[in-house]
């Protein structure tokens, strides 16, 4: 199987600044797989997503590659980034509040996503937007779609986001600290929908966060960062169980609970592959 | 949210005759002596006084020519003894078309400007753009009407230099030829403040999450730009807007008197240096009440572009 | 490396993101903004100051073999009709102005303020009184009201002044009143209440010294725009009276000799923009320097 998403030697260095952000970045994810992107705040791994999208802030230099299923994404122009935009490769953000239009109705937005994209009859995109708000957990999801987002908890605006991120069955979902902006409460139940929605559509996911408790219940490979860097990569069970670094294991050391109870966090069964 | 505004309106526009009439009132001098004259004879006057019912007590006069106004008749014109509503009849819809025509003008020329230079923030266009707004703002737009006609009128011959044209005396292009170049002046002022606001409700715009997001999710660029940022940018443009419509109104009396307009910016100029009181009376209070709908107007069009202002329909 | 050039979609991206070293730049280029504002008054200051003094009586003087002649040497500006030198009627316009528009301004400050402050540190009820009365004034578009106190009184310059001192006092009171809601609300005013300082000495040695950064940029903002109020209100007749000069008197009265002798409307016309760009350009850059969030009511 090849890799659908390889980085080589990626360096990022913001407009402006006097270092790289991050640099000799290299990872790959396979078709179906979950990797998790770990680190603190300033570890650039928000950085190493939006690298991923094309989506940097102008001025920003970029060096080394980024393959995503054979199309190289670093210096890319926009005409190509584009159509993988949203449809091979789709994000979830952090904030999801702050994503949607406040202006627009989610059923709104979510059909222009869908017409966007593809041919569809207003009534078609309508249709499948429907669905789709159903899956991710809306009740009576036909009302829903007049709702604004500022009518909307933070939870549901986010799973708004997911079923934008999926609608549109992408090989490759980048998840920036979805859960970061969520309720305790509201976390875990936003993990599970992600996690049933991945397996069943077989889509590959880079999940970003600094949460290793997420990392156990979503990943089955992790990369740690820390300034910028790679420390260690491996599979969820070997860096929870060996991890060889130092930093991974202040990491680790930080989770409440690790010691007490020791097995309980330790990732279950993880993702396919 | 509307009611709301409405309910407050309404004593806004109670105040606002109580100080026009009160106003008024208060100019030294008398009304009737002034009418028929210094060589008048005292017993004319008073009877004078009587017929313009200025002898009765002044709470009384208020209140019917308060009533006088609901009923649609503002008085007598002083000088000419004619129904002043006659008079403002024929010319509230030149004021109105030159106001309308200077507002789309303004906003048809200046939003998508100002969109532009947000758009190329910083490059020689947005500069471009701001140092004409920078200029279009610093330059009274009765100066612009006198540099137009010079330049289009007298030079060019392209628009008449002067007068008003009704589109019954010369079709609705001798009508639009009359009134372009005051219309463009009214409208070079207004066009000046919109382009940098909207240039910088777009800027902030532009940096928000939901654009980057609609980025990220493959929509094109115009698209992401017009309809979705604009949308967001318009609430603080059609606030600056509601606030310009002042600036608007105001300066239809400079330029009707420069394009010698039959208007009522034209009526309340003339009427001032005649001492034409109750005609002066009438048209502030028209303008009062047209700046007070304009706003309301605005405030709906807030409530619509804005959801959150909305009652949650669901 | 990532392509240098930018097109509409980049140019997206760089308006989401502006860096740092940007805003340095654009810093820099506000200061620019200032530094011409402030050459194009002082222009207009020495010309307003300078060449009254030089030809005392001048800008009434009528002289009918002069009349209507060309800008030229011994005669800067060119005359008017009446074979008045233009350059001195400018000077002496632009004293008038000057004196209108910034007496309007301190009027509306010291009143304006005032009412702000007080507004700003008085019980909400007086809070609310005054603001409703200040927001039906602030209803009346600016020229009408000035029309309408010149109804009451009469043209002239004294009154011009007051009548737009009138429409600016809202104005100066709305700002006075958020920058000085703003700063009572800070901890160190907060402290020194706790100490036992009392309200006049919070005041004037807390809030009035913050409020002061929006204060000027809306100051400068006035001083534009009541020059183009008392332009327009001489134009049509409602302002200063002849013989005063005042720049729009100048472009009213040459109205009728623009085909033949433009300059009798042009000088004035350059005169008025000169000074009102050289204001707007000082108002713009001062709002950069002092006041970044926008507390100021643009015009």
């Amino acid at each position: 199987m090849s890799e659908l998403l390889t980085i080589d030697g990626l360096r990022v260095r913001y407009a402006g600044s006097e270092r790289d952000s991050i640099s000799d970045v290299g990872f790959g994810l396979q078709a179906g797989e979950v990797v998790g992107v770990v680190g603190e705040s300033g570890s650039g791994k928000t950085t190493v997503g939006l690298a991923s999208l094309g989506l940097l802030p102008a001025g920003a230099t970029v060096g080394g590659s980024i393959r995503f299923d054979g199309t190289e994404i670093v210096g890319a122009k926009e005409s190509t980034l584009r159509p993988l935009r949203g449809r091979s490769l789709s994000t979830i953000v952090q904030n999801p509040a702050t994503a949607l239009n406040p202006a627009f109705s989610i059923g709104s937005q979510l059909t222009a996503l869908l017409r966007t994209h593809r041919r569809l009859s207003k009534a078609e995109a309508h249709r499948e937007a429907v669905q789709w708000l159903d899956k991710v957990g809306f009740l009576d999801p036909e009302s829903r779609m007049q709702a604004y987002p500022h009518q909307l908890s933070g939870g549901m605006n986010q799973r708004v986001v997911i079923a934008m991120a999926l609608s549109l069955s992408p090989r490759l979902v980048i998840a920036d600290e979805p859960t970061s902006a969520l309720d305790v409460t509201v976390q875990a139940a936003i993990l599970t929908l992600l996690r049933s929605l991945i397996q069943d559509s077989g889509s590959s996911m880079l999940m970003i966060t600094h949460d290793l408790g997420v990392v156990a219940q979503m990943c089955s490979r992790v990369v740690v960062m820390n300034a910028g860097r790679i420390v260690e990569t491996g599979t969820v069970r070997e860096i929870f169980t060996t991890p060889r670094d130092p930093y991974t294991r202040n990491l680790l050391d930080s989770l409440p609970g690790r010691h007490r109870r020791g097995a309980a966090v330790m990732p279950e069964n993880g993702v396919t592959a | 949210m509307i009611v709301r505004r409405l309910l407050i309106a309404i004593p806004i526009l109670f105040i606002s005759a109580v100080i026009v009439f009160a106003i008024m009132r208060l100019v030294p001098g008398d009304p009737a002596a002034a009418i028929l004259g210094s060589n008048a004879s005292p017993s004319a006057i008073v009877t004078l006084r009587h017929q313009l019912g200025l002898d009765q007590p002044i709470t009384t006069q208020f209140f019917q020519w308060l009533g006088g106004v609901l009923r649609g008749d503002f008085g007598q014109d002083y000088i000419t003894s004619q129904s002043i509503t006659d008079e403002i009849r024929t010319r509230l819809p030149i004021t109105g078309e030159l106001a309308g025509l200077a507002f789309v003008v303004a906003v048809v020329v200046s939003v998508p400007l100002g969109v532009i230079a947000a758009v190329r923030r910083d490059g020689w266009l947005d500069r471009l753009i701001r140092g004409i707004a920078v200029v279009t703002i610093a330059v009274p737009d009765f100066v612009f009407g006198l540099v137009g006609v010079l330049v289009f009128a007298l030079g060019l011959s392209l628009v008449p230099s002067s007068g008003y044209v009704s589109i019954a005396d010369g079709g609705l292009a001798g009508n639009l030829r009359s009134l372009a170049l005051p219309a463009v002046a009214l409208a070079l002022g207004l066009g000046g403040v919109l382009v940098r606001t909207t240039r910088s409700a777009m800027l902030d715009v532009l940096n928000a999450d939901y654009v980057r997001f609609a980025r990220a999710s493959g929509f094109g660029v115009g698209t992401v730009v017009f309809r979705y940022a604009l949308r967001n940018a318009a609430v603080p443009i059609v606030t600056v807007l509601g606030l310009q419509l002042g600036y608007l109104l105001g300066g239809t009396v400079v330029v009707e008197q420069l394009f010698s307009l039959p208007g009522i910016g034209q009526l309340i100029v003339q009427a001032m240096l005649n001492r034409n009181y109750p005609v002066v009376q009438a048209s502030v209070l028209l303008f009062v009440v047209a700046f007070i709908v304009a706003s309301l107007i605005t405030d709906l069009v807030y409530t619509v572009l804005n959801p959150r202002l909305r009652k949650a329909a669901s | 490396m990532t392509d240098g050039t930018m097109n509409a979609n980049e140019a997206v991206q760089a308006a989401a993101s502006a860096t740092p070293s940007r805003n340095r730049r654009r810093g820099l280029a506000r200061r620019g903004e200032l530094v011409a504002g402030a050459v194009l008054i002082l222009v207009v200051l020495l010309i307003a100051v300078i060449v009254p003094l030089l030809e005392p009586g001048a800008a009434t003087r009528i002289d009918p073999s002069k009349a209507l002649a060309a800008p030229g040497p011994g005669s800067l500006l060119g005359a008017d009709q009446l074979g008045r030198d233009l350059l001195v009627r400018v000077a002496v316009g632009y004293r008038i102005s000057l004196s209108i528009s910034l007496g309007a301004v301190v009027f509306a400050v010291i009143v304006g303020g005032v009412l702000g402050l007080i507004a700003a540190t008085a019980p909400r009820g007086v809070d609310g009184l005054i603001m409703r009365i200040l927001d039906v004034i602030m209803s009346f578009p600016a020229l009408l009201l000035a029309i309408v106190v010149v109804a009451l009184f009469g043209p002239g310059v004294v009154v011009l002044l007051f009548a737009i001192g009138i429409v600016y006092v809202p104005i100066i009171a709305r700002v006075m009143r958020a920058a000085a809601l703003e700063t009572a609300h800070l901890a160190y005013v907060e402290s020194a209440r706790a100490r036992g300082a009392g309200r006049l000495r919070i005041l004037f040695r807390h809030i009035a010294p913050n409020s002061l950064g929006p204060l000027i940029v809306q100051s400068s903002i006035l001083v534009g725009l009541g020059v183009i109020l008392e332009a327009g209100l001489s134009f049509v007749g409602l302002g200063v009276q002849p013989p005063t000069p005042s720049l729009g008197l100048l472009l009213s009265s040459g109205r009728d000799y623009m085909s033949t002798s433009p300059w009798v409307v042009a000088d004035p016309a350059v005169a008025i923009f000169i000074a009102v760009l050289g204001f707007t350009l000082i108002g713009d850059g001062l709002q950069a320097w002092l006041d970044p969030q926008k507390r100021t009511i643009g015009r």
